[in-house]
Parts: C-alpha cells; sequence; structure tokens
C-alpha cells in the first residue's frame, strides 16, 4: 500500500493525515512537495486541509494550478485513487476533477466542531463501500467554506449516479450545502472530496474514533 | 501602447449569497430602505504592453476561464481603457 500526502504552501493537515494513516496501514505514507512534476505510482494521493496560498482568490484556486497537478490528473485519467479533505475538496473541485464548489458558509462563520455524517448508497467506491448506508459517523468539522454547490442539473446527475458520498443529518446541515452534502464522489467513484476531518478522529485522546474506522475501512477496500 | 483591462467579477443570481444578503441587511439597518439590488464584485485590473485590443479581450477572456473566474458560480465583464 503506497499512500501519498501532497503538501502545498499553508496545508496544514498533512501531519495530522500522515500520523492517521502510518497508525491505520503500519506503513508511513509519502509526503509530496507542490512542485513535484513526477510522482511515482501511488494506491492513494491524499490532498489535505489548510489554507494554501493563504485561500488568495478563492479557495483552492492557487493550489489547483501548482505543477503537482499534472500528475495528480495523470493519476486520476488512470484510475487512481484520491482523497481530499476540507481545502483538499476545494482544490479537487477548482481542478474540476470533482463537480461543484465550495462557497462561503451560510452562516458566514468559521465553524469548528464534532458532527455527526451519514454515509450514502453510493456508486461501487473503495470510499464509501465499507460502510453500509446510513452508517453514522461522528467526525469534525472546521471550514469557512464549506457550503456545497452545484446546480439543480448537477445535483439531479450526482443523485442519479450515487455520486453523494456523505451527507450531514436533516436538520444539522452546518454550512447551508445543498442537499446536506458532506462528500462527493468522481463519476468512477475513485475520488472524494469532503469537509468533514476523519484524521481528527482516530486517537484515543480525539472525540471520536469514526474517522480511524473511515481510514481502515478504506485501505481494505483499496487492498482488495 | 498601453492598454488598461477591467474585470468585473461578480456571483451568478442563482448562488445565493449569504455576504451580500447580510450588507444589504446591514444597510437597511442604517436607514436605506430603498436598495433593491446589491452586487458585492471584485475587480481586477490589468495593463498589457504590445497587444491590440482585440488579442488584449482575448487573453483576458482566457485568464477568466482557465483560471480567475471560477463559472459556476461566478459571471465577469471584461472592459477596455485605453491609454497612451
Amino acid at each position: 500500500m503506497r499512500i501519498a500526502i501532497v503538501v502545498f504552501p499553508g496545508s496544514n493537515c498533512d501531519r495530522d493525515i500522515f500520523e492517521a494513516i502510518k497508525y491505520v496501514s503500519k506503513k508511513s505514507p509519502k509526503f509530496i512537495w507542490h512542485k513535484e512534476t513526477s510522482i511515482e505510482n501511488f494506491d492513494l494521493i491524499v490532498i489535505p486541509g489548510g489554507f494554501t496560498f493563504g485561500d488568495y482568490l478563492r479557495c483552492g484556486a492557487l493550489a489547483s494550478n501548482s505543477p503537482v497537478i499534472r500528475s495528480i490528473r495523470d493519476h486520476a485519467s488512470r484510475g487512481g485513487a484520491i482523497l481530499g479533505i476540507c481545502n483538499g475538496f476545494q482544490i479537487l473541485t477548482e481542478t474540476k476533477l470533482l463537480p461543484g464548489t465550495l462557497i462561503k458558509n451560510s452562516v458566514l462563520k468559521f465553524l469548528c466542531h464534532d458532527l455527526n455524517v451519514i454515509a450514502q448508497d453510493t456508486l461501487p467506491s473503495p470510499f464509501t463501500w465499507g460502510f453500509k448506508p446510513n452508517t453514522k459517523l461522528n467526525i469534525p468539522i472546521a471550514h469557512n467554506e464549506g457550503n456545497y454547490y452545484v446546480n439543480g442539473n448537477e445535483l439531479k446527475k450526482l443523485i442519479f449516479n450515487g455520486q453523494i458520498a456523505f451527507k450531514y443529518e436533516e436538520n444539522f446541515n452546518p454550512n447551508g450545502s445543498v442537499e446536506n452534502i458532506a462528500g462527493v464522489l468522481s463519476e468512477n467513484g475513485r475520488i472524494l472530496g469532503m469537509m468533514p476531518h476523519p484524521e481528527r478522529s482516530v486517537f484515543s485522546h480525539h472525540n471520536s474514533l469514526d474517522g480511524r474506522l473511515f481510514f481502515q475501512n478504506l485501505i481494505e477496500q483499496l487492498l482488495s | 501602447m498601453i492598454i488598461n483591462v477591467i474585470i468585473d467579477i461578480f456571483p451568478k443570481k442563482e448562488v445565493l449569497n449569504p455576504e451580500t444578503e447580510a450588507v444589504k441587511k446591514t444597510l437597511s439597518n442604517l436607514g436605506y430602505k430603498n436598495i433593491d439590488e446589491l452586487i458585492l464584485s471584485k475587480q481586477i485590473k490589468l495593463s498589457f504592453k504590445n497587444l491590440n485590443e482585440e488579442d488584449c479581450l482575448y487573453q483576458s477572456k482566457l485568464m477568466c476561464d482557465q483560471f480567475l473566474v471560477n463559472t459556476n458560480i461566478q459571471e465577469y465583464e471584461i472592459s477596455l481603457l485605453k491609454k497612451d
């Protein structure tokens, strides 16, 4: 199992993901600096959260034009798995590897708290197939721009294709996302973007261990 | 010759913009009750050299579509300002 974590100027969850994956897989992932132009074959590339390039212009806009993105696109076109968390999700929408856009939270506040997300019935995907649909996971969020937006036609397509991976609980949508969306998959199920931070619910000093379950399931699915 | 281009970027009408609503509400609280529409936009000014007007406009449009604007949620207008 070879896992890479891409690091941009302003990434700040890279170490957390490193520790989470190392704990679960018993192997150290490799850090990849954003200026790399050719990267080896990996089973999974993780784009961590943070405030890449200070969120200038739009969240993820500058990072989505970094040199490493070409290699990430190549990895995606080979059907490689990619996980983008929080700012990583924003970067994946800016690169158009995932549909939609993350806009400012409807409450106009930075949100940082635990909440439940619900695994959905999706197309085949290593990110969700370890979970029974409607499994509830307690995973924290921490973002200012997590309000997922797609237009009506694109939303219908996401629902029809089974690309919605995770939703917030009905009546507990923190940021105004359409259809309570917390995470979406690419059309082939190999790319996931999610706003909640599973790497922050892995160790006993965290409030929940559901993120550990997320990474365990993901690694099992990738190995199978 | 230098040609100046101004790009205005603003949110699409169908995208709910809580920031706009908050500014509008505050203006209303300040007593400005007759605002029908308020648009918060971002402006980018560019100066081109050694290019004709047509190429300035073409390059500006390319920049918008490729990077400056997220066309899922934003629209843009490009205007030219000539300067010798």
